[in-house]
This record gives structure tokens, sequence and C-alpha cells, in this order.
């Protein structure tokens, strides 16, 4: 049945892109390039989640390529894959940006604007550039413009793993590198929450206030009412209203969503029943038991940042499913739970090349897929969805038209092993190319497979590169 | 034995009365060679000192018969080194926040200070700042000579500002310079007030003036009289009111005086450059005027600074940074910053890698390194004496050896830059103030 449903969803879909199909300068059309319809299989939102803003599809034709004597300033990818997450994949694509902005997506090889920047990047993948939900290190915290060190080894690190945009806590901040300028996107908070068992008087004080903020708002909206009949109707007081109340208030007006972290079942059954109760939205960070009972996640409308890679041992002691599993992911999507992928360490260090950091963000979804998640949605739970998640999709997150120029150029499929990031740009600007930068250049150098190791290999640049 | 009878017959023929020459103020070095630090090596070599000043240097030079001769050679001798940042040895706190005012004199004991350590690494002069953090005071220049009687050289060299962290370095920039626009504000307000009670004081004189004359010659000595007390009202000097002190440089600063010390200022991240600059052009007097180009670099083996070279030597900066190899972590990179900034073209100014006796002591040995990787010779010599004294204002005192330039010397077993050489005899104006044999 299931199957049958999503059957017919991919084909509708497919007949909506077929039928809005743009006509490609250059005549070329979608049937000879190819272009495969990927619209993610349509999945339960939370009652106050935005429905994403719809992908404008891309109008070459509308739109006139300006000659290059105006001081805008074009970038133009040629010949790769595009993969745009939310508008299908085009193979031998053309990625026009504009003032560190995308300004075409075009479907088949056409020339860009005079005197733009090309970068011929045929053979390799674009992404847009990865959303890490959460790290440390990456960027500075608080305000990145006054606290990042702009030549950080660890942000060009990111950018070797992809990574082009990040939650530090309290602000989305880009990674750019050896500047200061444009790198927050908007401040975020999450309001915290604990409603752990562990802690009755906790749990008891929290549902007290639930109660009270909910009077209060009741209360309000029927001063709303009294206020039309009788404009001097006395509004209720709201001056208690601090502290762990206003937290309360934010979430139960949909201000903010609620972060909590929570790992086995019982835990995310106690949250969602609260959730669903009060209505507000709420995030669950592990959940590495979702996969027990994941109806319980979509029917509270509840999004997952998980790490397909977690363990949790189960408890051989119980009568019951317990413990990980490798299909947390799948199960989770296939219940219509939004999916953020983020590995179990938020840091960034070159040791952990080998290590679950996020210099291997890619490889943790390509875990999940493993578990039976489709690639699509792995890349989306590394891409649009925390961007989604974190209210920053309008500017980040796919390749669409009007974003930011943050992408990623891969010398193969993003979720492969193998693949490498060649370049990162953000804002438009080349960020880090893997060439020049000492971290991975030895490694493929120019995705040759079959290159010779270098014979310098160690002490490799052992001199001063400040000489030559 | 030739020279001196040459010397004889040279003074008897000039008529030269023997008393002047043969006078036991002049000091005669006889060095195996002479670093002049001006280009210029002189092997053997010979230095005359005369009142604690170099007066002639040269070779085979005609040595008075009674002057004090210091046989050096099989050793080099070269101008004393100059330390252009320390605070070894200081005692109290650390100065954090907006501190301009605070100097090192209130902070040592000077018999209890180890100058021997300093002369030991042959440094003669040194800066030295109270250990801090934001703009922690200014620099004060000394003689390390154990019982010198003069010790200060100079007294307001510059102002240090340390960054620790880029938030808190926005912080301390705006409250120094907002502080100092209002002490500025202050003063001017206080000369308007001042200038409309002289106004004032005018109008009721003229006032009083008019009514006198109205009435009359009768009153004409009370008239006088009222002059006279005029008078002593008469026009006096306006008085700004007291500043705060630990503002004052910075007041210099914005108002561009001739006096303004400068800033130097010490990073601990290549980034934390870009954040010194939008912490400085975010205070509108400072906005317009060049970035900063006076720099103290960490001695510290990590850290990207090779991003921040090409800029460093864009500005010509001035830069005190500890010869090193640096590291980017976990990369086969190794590169030589104060190598790369000599080679640039930067003043590159060589502090010890530890602020300690051992750190002085270890310095030669890390600077011939930067040889290695390419700064000259002349440079990283330069870069403890001439280099510092000019940065100093002490260019024309000493940091090389030339005639008419104090005679603050050190004697080596060698070369400053080859392994494993020891300063041998430290001079401050001629005087042997330490010396190994009597260790």
């Amino acid at each position: 049945m299931l199957k049958k449903i999503r059957t017919i969803t991919a084909l509708l879909a497919f007949v909506i892109v077929f039928t809005d199909m743009p006509v490609i300068p250059g005549g070329y059309s979608l049937c000879e390039s190819i272009s495969e319809a990927q619209d993610p299989p349509r999945r339960r939102r939370g009652r106050r989640r935005q429905a994403p803003p719809p992908a404008p599809e891309p109008e070459p034709e509308k739109k006139e390529i300006v000659a290059a004597d105006s001081d805008d300033e074009y970038l133009v990818i040629r010949g790769a894959t595009l993969h745009t997450v939310t508008g299908g994949t085009h193979r031998n694509g053309t990625l026009i940006c504009k003032n560190g902005k995308i300004y075409q997506i075009v479907a088949g090889p056409v020339d860009g604007p005079e005197g733009a920047e090309v970068v011929d990047a045929t053979g390799h993948h674009v992404y847009p550039g990865l959303v890490a939900f959460r790290s440390s290190g990456l960027v500075g915290s608080g305000e990145a413009e006054k606290s990042q060190d702009p030549f950080d080894l660890d942000t060009t690190m990111g950018l070797a793993a992809g990574i082009t945009a990040t939650w530090n806590g309290s602000r989305v901040t880009k990674l750019v590198h050896g500047s200061l300028e444009d790198l927050t996107i908007r401040p975020k908070s999450f309001s915290s929450i604990n409603y752990s068992y562990r802690n009755p008087r906790g749990r008891s004080e929290l549902r007290r206030a639930m109660d009270r903020v909910q009077e209060h708002l009741r209360a309000l909206e029927r001063h709303a009412e009294e206020k039309k009949k009788d404009p001097e109707a006395k509004a209720p007081d709201d001056k208690w209203i601090k502290g762990i109340y206003a937290t309360v208030r934010s979430l139960l007006t949909g201000q903010s969503q609620a972060l909590v972290r929570a790992r086995s079942m019982a835990e995310i059954r106690e949250y969602s029943a609260l959730a669903r109760k009060y209505g507000f939205e709420i995030v669950f960070e592990g959940a590495e038991e979702g996969w027990i009972d994941p109806g319980v996640l979509s029917r509270t409308g509840a999004s997952a940042v998980i790490s397909p890679r977690a363990r949790v041992d189960a408890n051989e002691d119980l009568n019951r499913e317990s413990g990980s599993s490798i299909e947390n992911a799948r199960m989770l999507h296939d219940a219509g739970v939004p999916l953020v992928i983020i590995p179990q360490s938020t840091g960034i260090a070159l040791w952990g090349l080998a290590g679950r950091d996020l210099s291997h963000l890619p490889l943790e979804a390509a875990f999940a897929v493993r578990g039976g998640l489709p690639e699509q949605v792995a890349i989306e739970a590394i891409t649009i969805e925390p961007a989604r998640l974190l209210g920053v999709a309008d500017r980040v997150g796919s390749l669409e038209v009007g974003k930011d120029a943050d992408f990623i150029i891969t010398d193969g499929d993003l979720l492969s092993y193998m693949t490498l990031v060649r370049w990162a740009f953000v804002n438009g600007k080349i960020q880090y190319d893997k060439e020049e930068e000492g971290i991975l250049d030895h490694i493929r150098p120019d995705g040759d497979l079959d290159a010779p190791p270098p014979d310098d290999h160690w002490p490799r640049r052992l001199g001063d590169p400040l000489k030559g | 034995m030739r020279i001196i009878q040459w010397t004889w017959i040279l003074a008897l023929l000039a008529g030269v009365s023997s008393d002047l020459l043969a006078g036991d103020r002049v000091t005669v070095i006889r060095a195996g060679s002479v670093i002049t630090g001006t280009g210029e090596t002189i092997s053997p070599g010979e230095v005359v000192i005369e009142d604690g000043k170099i007066t002639l240097i040269g070779n085979q030079l005609e040595i008075p018969d009674n002057a004090k001769i210091i046989e050096a050679r099989n050793q080099t001798l070269m101008a004393g080194l100059v330390l252009s940042r320390t605070s070894q040895g200081l005692i109290g706190g650390r100065v954090s926040g907006v501190g301009c005012d605070q100097t090192v004199l209130s902070r040592w004991v000077d018999g209890e200070m180890d100058w021997e350590s300093f002369l030991e690494a042959g440094f003669v002069a040194a800066a030295f700042v109270p250990a801090g953090t934001g703009f922690h005071g200014q620099a004060v220049i000394v003689h390390t000579a154990p019982e010198a009687e003069n010790r200060i050289l100079k007294e307001s060299v510059y102002l240090p500002l340390t960054v620790t962290g880029s938030t808190s370095l926005y912080r301390t920039v705006s409250q120094a310079f907002d502080g100092a626009r209002k002490e500025i504000e202050k003063v001017k307000k206080a000369r308007e007030e001042w200038d409309k009670k002289q106004e004032e004081a005018k109008k009721a004189a003229e006032e009083a003036k008019k009514k006198e004359a109205e009435k009359g010659d009768k009153d004409k000595a009370a008239a006088e009289k009222g002059d006279k007390s005029k008078k002593d009202e008469g026009p006096k000097e306006f008085k700004a009111p007291p500043m705060n002190p630990a503002l004052v440089p910075l007041v210099d600063i914005l108002e561009e005086k001739a006096s303004a010390m400068p800033l130097v200022i010490s990073i601990s991240s290549p980034g934390s450059m870009l954040h010194v600059d939008a912490a400085m052009s975010s205070v509108k007097e400072l906005e317009d005027r060049d970035p900063p180009s006076i720099f103290v670099l960490p001695g510290a083996r990590n850290g990207a600074f090779h991003e921040v070279v090409d800029e460093l030597i864009e500005r010509k900066a001035t830069v005190m940074i500890p010869p090193g190899m640096s590291v980017l972590p976990d990369t086969y990179y190794r590169y030589h910053v104060p190598a790369a900034l000599s080679r640039g073209g930067c003043s590159v100014i060589s502090l010890p890698r530890a602020d300690s006796a051992s750190g002085m002591r270890d310095l030669p040995g890390y600077l011939a390194e930067q040889v290695r990787y390419g700064m000259s010779e002349k440079d990283a010599i330069a870069s403890l004496t001439s280099a510092p004294a000019k940065f100093l204002g002490l260019g024309d005192q000493m940091g090389t050896i030339e005639e008419g330039k104090a005679a603050h010397l050190i004697l080596l077993n060698g070369s400053l830059l080859d392994p494993g050489v020891k300063v041998m005899k430290t001079m401050i104006s001629g005087e042997v103030v330490w010396d190994r044999e009597d260790r």
C-alpha cells in the first residue's frame, strides 16, 4: 500500500516537473540533459512549521545576461553535475552566480557573461554547502564578526569537509576564511527545557508553568475579544512572566522551538506527550531509540537531529526493544520525521579524519544510507533540513535562484567514502581550494585516482612555504 | 711595541700634551673582530673609548701608553643588545583594562632585580612594561648595569596594548577612546564656561564703568579703587581641569600630538590583526588614519601567522617577534615568520621566546635558525641591536659601534649567531659591568 502511494507521488512529481520544463537556450532541453526530479516524499510537518518556500524553477530565458561592463561580479561553474537538492539534478549543468547570489541554474552548458570568473568543473559535482546543525570551534562564539579567528585552521578544515554554514549556539554563521564580513546569517536560539523523569520536581514546575502561561494566553485571547466591544478593557497582567515562564511563553506562542537531548524511547515519549498536550514544537537531539516507536515523533510533529553512527547498547534486562539501530534514520524518515544528521563530536580536528567529528559530516549521512535511508534524504539531512530547522532555508541549504552562492564542488558523489571537496565557495568567493591548502592536497591530486604518491611525502614542505 | 713608539713620536710631533692622551679615562678594546653593525667587520680591530663614548674605531690604532687595554684578540666585539619589551622581575599585580599611566617604576625594587641575567645575555638596555592586558601602561627604558646611577634612559616610550580575546578587545578599545573623548570634552566645556565667565565679567565691569561715569567725577577716588579691584580680577590664565592620567596618552593619540606615544599591539592569533583594525576603525577619530603597524607576535609554535605576513609587509610594519619555527598543526607546513617578514622589508625586532633569564640566553641560537631560513645575518643582528634601538628612539646612542655613540658593548667568544656562543664581557658606558671570568 505504502509503496503504491510512493510510486504515485513520484510519478506525480515527475509529471509536475516535466510539464514545467523550462526551455534552455542553445537548444538544450531536459530530454537531452538528464534531469531527475527527486521531489522528497511528502511528510508530516509540525503544526506551526512553515512550509518550505516553493522552489523557483530555473527560468533562464527570462533573464538577460548583462554585459560585463557593469560592476556586477559573475561566477560561472561549468560542466559539473548540479545537485540542487530541492530542484532536481542536472548533468553538465551551468551555475551562474551574481554578486554572491545564485543568479541562474541552467540544465545544460551555456556561456556565461563576458568577464565572468569561470570555473571548469567538468567531471565534478556541485552541491549546496553543507550546514552543520551544531558545531564548536568552526566559527567564533556569539557574534562571529567580533570573535572569529578568520585564519583559524578549523574553519579551513570545516570548509574542506564541505561545511559552509553552522550554528554556534546563538547564531547561524558562515565559514569564511580571512575576512570578518558577511559572517552571520541570522541569530537563532532554541529553548531548552528539562522534563526528565529523573527530576520530578522540575517536571511538576514545568507543567505548572505551562498551565499558567496557557491560561494567560487564553486570557489574552479573551481580552482581544473584549476589546472589540469595550476598548477600555484591562489587559491581563504579564509582569510575572520571567525566567521559566518567559521560556514557556516563547514556546507556546511558537516563537521558539524546544531543543532537547533525548536518547531513550521513554524520554522521547515523555517530551512528546508534553509537546502534544501544550502544543509546542520540539526538536530531539540524539533520539537513538527513536526507531522503536517513530510514530510518537511524527504524531508530535517533532524533528530529529541524529547521529547514525551513535551506539547505545540494548538493555538485555528489558523484555522489549532497546538500544540503537542502524535503521533508525530510515525508520524515522518513513514515519515522516524531518531528519538532520550531525556526527557525535561537533568539533573538528585533523586527527579526526578517521573519527566521528565534523570532518566527516557526509560520511555520517552515508552511514544512514547504509541503514536504508534514501540517498536524497540523507543529502537533505545535511543541507536543506538543518537550514530549515535553523530558520535560514531562504539563504542556504540548496541551490536555488536567489539564494546565497554557498556551494561546494566535489570530485565525486557526496556520500562516497572517496569523495573530497575540491572547492568550497561562500558568498560567491572561493574559500577553500584543495590544491592550495596543505591539508588534503596530496590525496588524489586533481581527482586523479591513479596518481602516484608524491615523492616528497614526508617531510614534505618541511621548508618554508613563504619562500617561494 | 712599534705602535706605541709611533704614537709617542706622533704625539710629540703634534706637540700634543701627553696628559691629554694618557688620561686613564681612555679604554681600548682589542678584539679579534669588530662587528660595527653598519655593515662593516674589522678583524682584527680596535675600539677606543673615552668618557664612556666611542671615539675611534679601526685597525692598528695609536694607543696611549697608559690607556686601559682590554685584550680580546680571540673574541668578537659588537654593540650591546637591546631588549624592546620585558616585564621580568616585577612585583605587584597585573594591569588590566585601561591604565596607560602605569609604569614599572613603582613595580620593582632596584636592588633586587636580577640585572646579571640581562648582562649575561648581552642586554645593555631594556624597555620595561608592566605585565597585564589591555592598555597596561607605558614603556620605560633602563640601563641594565647593577649599579647604574642613571638607571632610566627614557620614559613614556610606547603604549603596549595586549589583546587576549577579540571580544574584550572591542570592549577595551571603545572604553579607552570613549573615555579619552570625554576627557577632551570635559576640558572643552570647562574652557567654554571660563570664556563665558570672562565675557560676563567684562560686561559687568563695563556696566560698572558706565555707572561710574554717570556719577561723574565726584567719586574719582572710588573709581580708581574700582579699577584696582578690576586689575586684581584681571585676565587669569585658563586652568584646564585635571584629566584622568590613565587616559592622557590616549588623548594625545586622538589629538594627534607630536608627543603621542606609538601603540605597540600584542596579538596572540593572526586573526586578531583584522579585529584590531576593525576595533580601531570603529573609533571615529581613528577611522581615517593608517592602520596600526607595530605588532608583537607570539613565539608560540602553532598559529597561522603566515596568513598575515603579506599584510604586515604591505604596512611596512615594525614587528617584535621571538624567533622560531612555526607549524600549522597536523599539517606538514613549517614556516619562519621572522625570516619572511625580514625578507619582505619589515623592521623585525627579536624578543626572547620566554621572558626570563634562560629565554634571553637562548635567543641568539633561535635567531641563527632564522638566518638559515633566509633572514640576512645583518638583519638578524640588527633585530637585537640597531632595530630596537632605533624603534625606542635611542638610535643615536646605541645599537651600532660608531664614533660618538655610547660604549655599550659586548664581547663574545665567536659571532653572535654561532652555535654555543657566549657573552664574555658586557660593557655599559665603557665600564665592564659583567665579566664571565669573574663568575
